[in-house]
């Protein structure tokens, strides 16, 4: 009786063993919305790092007969207002959005985050004049900061990825230093210095691993919201300048043709949707799979 | 003076030492007037309940505690390094100090789930201070890596080497935290109730380890623990503590065959017994631990002393010697009447 349970008992695990395995090359946890969303994010940065190559049309020759044509006519997704393949632009303004969001959140990551720990390290005056500069630009209004920025620095791609950048700082530097302040009172941190560990051993070594982690988990979702704020500025006329194809500036477009073409302002749109969607739906779950306070080893 | 007494040379001599800390009620009197000194390859205990101020005292010899929080303090701490020159680790600048934790001070924490950085692996945890104070490069600091995981009883070290900490059960974790420190060979091992958080079973199993190791180093050890079981039979020397002081300091069979303090005996009459008839009550002190802010002039214990006397309450007993017994200090007017071999235990 005894050995028959056992043996019983021996069959499950093993077959738990399979299956388990099975889950982690198929990514039990994960589910298939994650994945639509991680193959829709990959399709939007093959686009952007291929759209040279791509076979699309030329995204800024404009075809003055196609004007305003429905999707599946005589472009795949229809042409806009200036008889320009919308398919070609998207495929091309995916560049722009992908760079500013990488670019963007990564300022904002790197000057923020290293803000963030260093204050939430040494404390002091150093922490309460960062928080109350900080303070002070969260409190601003941030498309008349983001415009001001913008016509002071220019309109280049690289401008608005700094400006876009800079607007990130203050939310980052806040979420580095929550983690940095929890970190620091752990006892490895104090046992790193028992072992003669310096400042920047124990900044680079105990608190960096540790902050990182939710930090970046930050990054996927913030760049959704970078690739909002640029088409905001885009819609205002202040993004990339034309004739370089952003999907904000697509959507500025298409809102002259709202009423005779909805399709040149839709499909810009539901294609910026379902990408800031996506990073957000990938975000979360890779936080969450990946937050060590979460998953409960 | 209290001295470790003739066996072998000093390590470490603590004179009249003193911290104060800063709190959001006031200045904390977290350690007051500690004098002690230690021999190489000795243990003291230090027993007392929480709050006593053992682990302040244990971190402000190591100068561990946040400049922040630090008040003030006075008193030195007379370390023999490796060279054989004496260093007041009180004074000593920050700069110094981390030279000599690691290859000279280590220390062992209460809660190895903590101790214990949890995204890094344990290779990593092990090699960093081997290649920062030894200088050894990443394959001989990984291979004495192996080594120290295999030296505190770890199977499998060269395997168990990559994992992180969370795939280690609690026992394991405190050996890692054990070999950690151990790593450059300290002459002087801080153990801040390294079995609190472990359970019973365990707690025997690292207190074996520690023991060995000591032996194996010939590291003087400072055992902290609120359990005067746990200190009964590895110190050389026992100091409790109460409210920041040393109110008792003896050879360990001293103190447990004549105690004199009034606070020392209903710690050790606090213990169960396992040959007291069953439903025997156990007894507690009455009261609670004094706040250490703004601390009333007298004896601290004499709240809760049953022998107090009003002298008690207005002056602060100075440190004497037994006069029969040259390493036994206690700091008590009227120290309890010992019976040689064992006391009268309940009432």
């Amino acid at each position: 009786m005894r050995s028959k349970v056992a043996d019983s008992s021996v069959v499950r695990s093993r077959a738990q063993g399979f299956s388990a395995a099975a889950r982690q090359v198929f990514g039990r946890g994960f589910g298939p919305g994650f994945w639509i969303a991680a193959g829709w994010l990959l399709l939007v940065a093959l686009c952007a790092v291929f759209a040279d190559w791509l076979p699309v049309r030329d995204p800024i020759d404009p075809v003055i007969a196609n004007r305003l044509n429905g999707p599946l006519t005589t472009n795949i997704l229809g042409a806009d207002g200036l008889g320009r393949d919308i398919l070609a632009r998207l495929v091309h303004g995916a560049r722009v959005s992908v760079v500013i969001a990488l670019t963007a959140v990564s300022i904002g990551m790197v000057i923020g985050g290293t803000l963030g720990i260093l204050a939430g390290y040494f404390r002091g005056h150093f922490e309460r004049g960062l928080m109350a500069v900080l303070d002070v630009i969260l409190a601003f209004p941030w498309l008349v900061l983001l415009l001001a920025l913008v016509a002071f620095i220019g309109q280049s791609l690289a401008a608005i990825s700094v400006a876009i950048g800079f607007l990130w700082i203050p939310a980052y530097a806040r979420v580095a230093r929550a983690n940095t302040l929890s970190v620091v009172q752990r006892e490895y941190v104090l046992a790193a210095r028992a072992m003669g560990a310096s400042t920047l051993r124990i900044l680079l070594r105990e608190v960096l691993p540790n902050v990182i982690l939710p930090v970046l988990a930050y990054g996927l979702v913030a760049m959704g919201l970078v690739i909002i704020v640029e088409s905001a500025l885009a819609f205002l006329g202040l993004s990339v300048e034309a004739p370089q194809p952003t999907w904000g500036g697509m959507i500025s477009e298409g809102k002259r043709h709202l009423a005779t073409a909805v399709h040149v302002a839709l499909v810009p749109s539901i294609t910026m949707f379902f990408t800031v969607l996506s990073l957000n739906y990938v975000g979360d779950r890779l936080r969450s799979r990946f937050d060590v306070r979460e998953s409960n080893l | 003076m209290i001295d470790a007494g003739s066996h072998g040379e000093v390590l470490l001599r603590v004179n009249g030492l003193t911290v104060r800390l800063h709190s959001g009620n006031g200045l904390v009197h977290a350690v007051e007037d500690v004098s002690f000194s230690l021999a190489r390859g000795q243990t003291l205990g230090v027993v007392g309940e929480s709050g006593s101020g053992k682990s302040v005292m244990a971190r402000s010899l190591m100068g561990l505690l946040p400049k922040r929080a630090l008040a003030g303090g006075s008193g030195e701490i007379l370390f023999q390094t490796a060279g054989g020159a004496q260093r007041d680790l009180a004074s000593l600048p920050e700069k110094q100090l981390r030279l000599l934790r690691g290859p000279a001070l280590a220390m062992v924490f209460q809660d190895p789930m903590t101790a214990l950085n949890p995204v890094l692996r344990l290779s990593v945890q092990l090699t960093e201070p081997l290649r920062l104070h030894l200088g050894l490069d990443r394959q001989q600091a990984r291979s004495r890596a192996i080594e120290l995981l295999a030296s505190v009883g770890i199977p499998d070290a060269a395997g168990r080497i990559d994992q992180f900490p969370h795939q280690l059960s609690g026992g394991m974790r405190q050996r890692v935290v054990i070999a950690i420190a151990l790593a450059c060979s300290p002459s002087l091992l801080i153990a801040d109730e390294p079995t609190t958080a472990l359970d019973v079973t365990v707690q025997k199993q690292i207190l074996d380890l520690l023991a060995r190791l000591q032996r194996e180093l010939h590291m003087a050890m400072i055992l902290i623990t609120h359990d005067l079981g746990v200190v009964a039979s590895r110190a050389d020397h026992i100091a409790v503590m109460y409210a920041g002081r040393v109110v008792e300091y003896a050879p360990a069979n001293t103190l447990f065959t004549s105690m004199k303090h009034p606070y020392t005996e209903a710690l050790f009459n606090s213990i169960p017994r396992i040959n007291d008839p069953s439903h025997t009550r156990l007894q507690a002190i009455p009261g609670r631990p004094p706040q250490l802010i703004d601390p009333a002039p007298g004896c601290a214990f004499a709240p809760r002393c049953q022998y107090a006397q009003p002298r008690c309450r207005e002056q602060t007993p100075p440190v004497v010697t037994v006069a029969d017994a040259p390493d036994h200090q206690h700091a008590c007017f009227f120290p309890v009447s010992t019976i040689p071999g064992g006391r009268p235990h309940g009432r």
